[in-house]
Formats: C-alpha cells, sequence, structure tokens
C-alpha cells in the first residue's frame, strides 16, 4: 500500500488528488491536507469585489467532496517535512498542524510515500509596510473574504459618488515584484465598468498601478499576434482599451509602503510619487508557504528542498543566467525534486527558474519586473500530470516520472474580464502557445503566431462565466468531471 | 494616455498637481476602436459567432496542452 500525501486544495493541488484517487487502486491512500475548510475558485473573486458574486458563490466545503471521493482530508497547515524519515523510521514524513475548529494547534506526524506540495503563494503583504486590508490600507481580492471586505468598501464608494463626491480609485500591484496582473487588470476595468453602467464614471477616476514595464506584459513578456492582415502585441492592444476607458496607467512602479489615502511608489525611471486615494486595491507579492525541511538526523535541510524565497525546487535549471541566455529548457518539465524524487511541487508551489518578462531594476537596485504567473490552466495540468506520473510510479513499476507539463511547451487560454453582465459585459479572450517563449522553436516571437491570439468582447464574458460554472461542477468531483479539460 | 483632468483636478487633497503622475503613461500611439467597432463587441449576433470561434480556439489550445 502507498501514501500520497498532497499538501493544498487549490486548483493545483485538489486537481492532483481528484486525480490520484481516479486512478490508483483502493488499497493506497491520497490524503490532502489544507488549512482552509472551503475551496475558492479564485478567478471569480474579482466579481465578488465588486459585488457582481457573493464568497459564497465561489466557495463550497471540501470535505464533503473528499468524504464521497474516499479523499482522507485533513484541515491542517503543513509546518515541516522530513523526507529521510525520523531516526527511528525511515519512512518520509510531513508535520502538520490542525486548522479544524477543535483541534486547532494539535500536530501531527504523517508519513508519505509521495508528497505533492501544492501549497500556493503566501501572501506577502509584509513585504511592503501598509499593504493589504489585515492592519494595511488597501485591500485586496485574493481570497473570497478579501473580495467580500473589497465589495463592501467599493459601495461605499458608490455611494459618495451618487452623493455628488470625487473619488480616486488605484488598483494594481503593491510591490515591484508582484505577479497576476492579469488579476488587477480584470478588476480595475470591472469597477470601470461598474461605474460607468451606473452612469458615475465622470466623478471617478481609475489609476491602474502595475509594476509592468509596459501594458500588456501580465508578467509573460508580452504577446505579439496577427491581427487584422497585421501583426500586433498585447502592448498596442491594451493600451487600446485603456485609452478607450479612460483610464490612466502609471507603469513600472515598486509601490514602497501605503499609508491611510497615500500610495508612496517608486519608478524604472527613477521618479519618487505619492498617490492620494479614496479606494486602493492592490494585490502582494507572493512568496513560498513557510515550510521547514530536516533530515534524518534532524539536521535542518530548507535549502536543499526550497528556493530562498521558499518555492519548492524542481527539476529546473536554476544556474543564475543573464536574459539574453534564457532558455525554453531552464523550465521544470517532471516537477520533481531533484534531490529527494517522490517530492513534488506544483502549481504556484514550485520555485520558477527565473522570471518570463524581462527582468528591470531602478539606478537604486530596486527591481521591478513582475514574477511568473503559474496560476490557472498550467497549474492545473501540472497538477494532473503529476498526479498520472505517480500512479505509474506506484501502480505500473515506473522508476521515473512518466508524464510531463512544461510551462515552455503548453499553451494557456486566459479570459480576462472587461466588465461584467449578459449583454454589457466584456472580456478579453486570450490564448497563447507557449507560456514560457520558447525562441528555438519560434525565433521570430517565442510563441506560435498561429496559436497566440487575442479579442475583446460578450463572448469572452459569456466564455468567462461559462468557465466559472464549469470549473466549479469540475472541483465538485461531480459526474463526468474527469472530461472536463484542466 | 489621455487624463480626465477634470477628474484630477477634483481629487481628495492633491494641491500643486503634477501634469502628470510620475511613471504615468504619456499619450499612447494605441489606435482607439471606432464607436462600430465598440457596438460589436456586444452585438449579441456577432458575438454569439464570436464566442463559437473563441471556443474552438481555446478547445484546440487545451487539445495541445493535454498531450504529453
Amino acid at each position: 500500500m502507498a501514501r500520497v500525501v498532497v499538501l493544498g486544495a487549490g486548483i493545483s493541488g485538489h486537481t492532483a488528488a481528484l486525480h490520484l484517487r481516479r486512478k490508483l487502486r483502493r488499497e493506497h491512500e491520497v490524503v490532502v491536507v489544507s488549512p482552509n475548510a472551503d475551496y475558492n475558485w479564485i478567478p471569480s473573486n474579482i466579481w465578488v469585489g465588486v459585488g457582481r458574486m457573493t464568497s459564497q458563490q465561489v466557495t463550497f466545503p471540501l470535505a464533503p467532496v473528499y468524504r464521497r471521493k474516499k479523499i482522507d482530508f485533513r484541515q491542517a497547515r503543513a509546518v515541516s517535512i522530513r523526507p529521510e524519515g525520523t531516526g527511528s523510521s525511515g519512512r518520509p514524513t510531513v508535520e502538520i498542524e490542525y486548522t479544524l475548529p477543535g483541534r486547532a494547534g494539535e500536530l501531527e506526524q504523517v508519513e508519505y510515500d509521495y508528497l505533492i506540495n501544492a501549497t500556493g503563494p503566501k501572501l506577502n503583504f509584509a513585504a511592503t509596510p501598509g499593504l493589504g486590508p489585515d492592519g494595511g490600507h488597501s485591500l485586496s481580492v485574493c481570497t473570497a473574504d478579501h473580495a467580500a471586505e473589497t465589495a463592501v468598501r467599493f459601495a461605499e464608494v458608490i455611494a459618495k459618488l451618487e452623493a455628488g463626491e470625487r473619488q480616486r480609485l488605484v488598483i494594481g500591484v503593491g510591490h515591484g515584484m508582484c505577479t497576476c496582473e492579469g488579476a488587477a487588470f480584470e478588476y480595475a476595468f470591472n469597477v470601470e465598468h461598474e461605474l460607468r453602467t451606473r452612469g458615475l464614471r465622470d466623478r471617478a477616476e481609475v489609476i491602474y498601478l502595475t509594476n509592468e514595464h509596459e501594458l500588456g506584459d501580465f508578467g509573460v513578456g508580452g504577446m505579439t499576434f496577427e491581427q487584422n492582415g497585421f501583426v500586433t502585441n498585447s502592448q498596442l492592444w491594451t493600451e487600446s482599451l485603456f485609452r478607450e476607458r479612460d483610464v490612466t496607467a502609471i507603469v513600472g512602479a515598486h509601490v514602497q509602503r501605503v499609508e491611510e489615502g497615500k500610495i508612496f511608489y517608486e519608478t524604472l525611471q527613477g521618479e519618487e510619487g505619492v498617490l492620494e486615494f479614496d479606494f486602493a486595491m492592490l494585490l502582494p507579492p507572493f512568496k513560498g508557504q513557510d515550510l521547514h525541511a530536516f533530515d534524518r538526523s534532524g539536521q535542518d535541510i530548507t535549502d536543499v528542498l526550497f528556493a530562498p524565497n521558499g518555492f519548492l525546487k524542481v527539476d529546473a535549471d536554476y544556474t543564475p543566467k543573464p536574459y539574453e541566455d534564457w532558455r525554453a529548457s531552464d523550465w521544470p518539465s517532471t516537477y520533481a525534486n531533484p534531490t529527494y524524487g517522490n517530492v513534488f511541487g506544483v502549481g504556484i508551489a514550485f520555485a520558477p527558474p527565473h522570471q518570463i518578462s524581462r527582468p528591470r531594476k531602478t539606478a537604486g537596485g530596486t527591481v521591478i519586473t513582475p514574477a511568473p504567473p503559474r496560476t490557472g490552466m498550467p497549474s492545473g495540468l501540472m497538477g494532473r500530470q503529476v498526479a498520472l506520473s505517480i500512479v505509474d510510479m506506484i501502480q505500473a513499476g515506473a522508476t521515473a516520472p512518466t508524464r510531463t507539463a512544461s510551462m515552455s511547451s503548453m499553451g494557456a487560454a486566459c479570459v480576462a474580464s472587461a466588465g461584467a453582465g449578459v449583454f454589457k459585459g466584456t472580456a478579453a479572450s486570450m490564448t497563447m502557445f507557449p507560456v514560457v517563449p520558447d525562441r528555438e522553436s519560434y525565433p521570430e516571437h517565442g510563441r506560435s503566431l498561429q496559436d497566440t491570439t487575442g479579442e475583446i468582447g460578450l463572448a469572452g464574458h459569456w466564455v468567462k462565466h461559462f468557465l466559472h460554472y464549469m470549473f466549479i461542477y469540475k472541483a465538485k468531483a461531480l459526474p463526468g468531471w474527469s472530461l472536463i479539460p484542466e | 494616455m489621455s487624463q480626465n483632468e477634470s477628474n484630477r483636478a477634483a481629487a481628495p487633497a492633491t494641491p500643486a498637481e503634477p501634469v502628470a503622475y510620475p511613471g504615468e503613461l504619456g499619450d499612447s500611439i494605441a489606435p482607439a476602436p471606432t464607436p462600430g467597432t465598440v457596438r460589436m463587441r456586444t452585438n449579441v449576433p456577432y458575438q454569439l459567432y464570436r464566442f463559437a470561434r473563441v471556443n474552438m480556439r481555446m478547445a484546440k489550445m487545451i487539445r495541445r496542452s493535454h498531450t504529453h
């Protein structure tokens, strides 16, 4: 009998757990450890943040799903990993601390044969003084609760606008090394759309504050695609939308601190600015969860398993090299740790070898570059492929991972909402192939021109809405769930 | 990027407003859509067609990415 422990129940971990249970014979155990009681379809949090959805519409309890699928669910957070076991036992363990009401704080050692670290990001609000809703001065849509709180504050802004006051809304990222610019973009344009449809747009100034060097970078170095007989790029395409909707953009910015009603920031050009605001939604940078690792003798080997940013080291090429020498092959494909081959890192939890966007810093040395996104479709695919590799190693005698899911050989479909509404909504529908540019296969643009596309329209909104219901159906593991691709 | 000066002037206590915010994107050369293009973005029959096209494109992408 083998036991596979999955840390985290987000898109990647939950997908891995469901596929493991689907493929593994019943004698093998699948254990999921997650500190959260609920699953959250995070892409729809932006609609919670403008009051179009409730937090209940984007979440559901995990325990009943796991009970039905016969997956052992432990509501707890992982504390440390002992990949060589302890002194008395050679079987690897992970130490967990329960968050389940009634057992909160209780520690437990869980033995494993295979471990998938899908713990996602730690929302690192602390990287920027004053950032975030918990003790800070800005809002967030990173969790359903954050988004619900943001919706309340947005409703207050609307009330003030309706009373004739003017308001300045700043939306973007709260640090020079943030990722998920796409989510900030979506929230900015949903806010703009809500204000416009209520006839309040002329009293509101909407500012998009981003660490991207140019609009349309989205942390993937931008995209090039063919449109109406021309080769164009995501920068022009995105700028066009900002121009059309009269949204001010501040680019190449690193937020230094946030105070009550004020954002202090610096730019790649070396300028410093103070932005006063009435409403600010700024996404935090990410780091890995605070997991530690110990060898059999109790020696700390955290740096063997984890990169300094807390993300799990996998089969990537982490050799520091200049941007010009970055290769698609630097990116991992099996997601196995090179030292402990039965430990895997998927989704945001794996350590990327470097950014995708060109790295930039100020003359003073402040790095202002988007971190690489690895959410959504790529995240789900990694979870699935790692699960299938583990199944092959347990049941088919494979001695190494059999499946791959490199971001340099997979594409991504991304639908960025630009306003909700069955007949008035719009969204930017983008596809790119591959996610990480491969300049050896596609020397001119790094990606396939045929498979990298973008368009704005109501159809995109329908697609995003459809995906919301489809992926929540899939995550609930209802009949036919496995037929829905990641 | 054009800036709505009337909005900015009326924004909360910001004395001596600068001409532009540090880091603000200047006048963009990006093409602005015509009113017809904007209308077509929410034209239901046309968007039904685009819905089918977008789904086909995404299905192709997903199929290609699931073959490893």
